[in-house]
């Protein structure tokens, strides 16, 4: 009962600083409209959204602690380590293929996948991502939108759109061009993320696709 | 280094052909902002070559790649400015388009490479991630020298 007082507590501190750093950053944006020329001041906004970002983690670390310290005191038999692999059982429903040039992206996504459950198949060029896809049937596809070769991550969204309509597409790009963006979304993308991005980014936008797959 | 395409090569000739300068103050924020940050997650990097990266200098890398990721967003958005001591000073979109090309897209690759060490259950990262995040930064600063000497003579 103690720790979890004293990780409340910590959660506590950690979402008071958060917020009022959150306030700094509002109010020194106001000011920095009157005074653009402040550099000190947009060297203090960016050292604070960038704390911010770390508080927001670890406030997430702090809450799947706090969730583990919950579930074992309302019940103390609770088996984590089924809990999780039935998580994964469930998640091995789920197929997800990633197409992106860049190996080293699609290795550590695979990799990071694989890891939590899923059924994960990747491909590196259009051409041959398109004919994985037909083979393989994923509910998900990762898709960036630079590709080497003849057709381009916008041509493999319209074949998906196509020919194989149930799959939801999170589109990721480097390409922050409103056209591009705007066409994407024509053709019904789920959902687009720009790089640089984390996988905390993606994992948000996968959650909300999954949650669709299981309605 | 992110795949190079066809239009990459054209935004490095485009800068060539209409001698795109980027103003000094512009290269002074970004050895503020990106290169110290980056050599900072260099030095950590290099460090011990044959173990693997821990989870505190894993935590230490991560920070930097948010302040990276940051930086490389404000460089990206808005309507062409970046502001300085002396205003508003413009930021040409075929700079842009380079920076997002090339950086976006790398420091998104040292995320994922930092994964294991970065998780919410965090564990070492391995050597093998610890030479490509070694190799990613090397070509990182290939793109800078690059970007530097072909605009520095047009500032």
């Amino acid at each position: 009962m103690e720790t979890l007082r004293k990780k409340y507590h910590v959660l506590g501190n950690k979402l008071h600083t958060a917020s009022l750093t959150a306030g700094f950053i509002q109010e020194a944006a106001e000011q920095l409209k009157n005074d653009p020329n402040n550099l000190e001041l947009l060297d203090k906004i960016i050292k604070n959204a960038s704390r911010i970002e770390q508080d927001i983690r670890d406030v997430d670390r702090e809450i799947t602690e706090l969730k583990n310290i919950v579930y074992r005191s309302i019940d103390p038999d609770i088996d984590f380590e089924k809990v999780i692999k039935n998580i994964k059982e469930e998640n091995r429903r789920i197929k997800i293929f990633i197409l992106d040039d860049e190996e080293i992206i699609t290795e550590q996504l695979k990799r990071k996948y694989e890891e939590n459950g899923y059924i994960v198949e990747s491909a590196l060029t259009a051409e041959k991502g398109i004919e994985k896809i037909n083979q393989f049937e994923p509910n998900i596809v990762i898709l960036d939108l630079h590709l080497p070769g003849k057709m381009s991550g916008l041509d493999v969204l319209k074949y998906i759109r196509n020919e194989m309509k149930w799959v939801q597409v999170l589109m990721i790009t480097r390409e922050d061009d409103e056209n591009v963006l705007n066409k994407s979304k024509e053709l019904g993308v789920e959902a687009i993320l720009i790089k640089p991005t984390t996988l905390n980014d993606i994992n948000a936008k996968l959650s909300g696709m999954i949650q669709r797959l299981k309605r | 280094m992110a795949n190079v395409y066809k239009e990459q090569e054209q935004l490095w000739q485009t800068v060539a052909q209409k001698k795109i300068g980027i103003p000094g103050l512009v290269w002074e924020y970004w050895d503020q902002k990106f290169w110290l940050v980056l050599k900072d997650i260099e030095d950590i990097i290099v460090r011990n070559p044959a173990q693997e990266i821990s989870v505190e200098e894993s935590r230490k890398i991560g920070r930097g790649l948010g302040d990276l990721t940051i930086f490389v967003r404000s460089i990206k958005k808005g309507e062409g400015g970046v502001r300085f001591e002396d205003g508003l000073l413009y930021v040409p979109m075929e700079i842009k388009e380079l920076v997002g090309h090339y950086l976006g897209n790398d420091i998104f690759r040292m995320n994922l490479l930092m994964l294991d060490g970065t998780d919410l259950e965090p564990k070492p990262v391995s050597v093998e991630n610890r030479n490509k995040m070694k190799k990613t930064i090397e070509e990182i600063r290939g793109f800078g020298e690059r970007l530097k000497n072909l605009t520095k003579e047009l500032i």
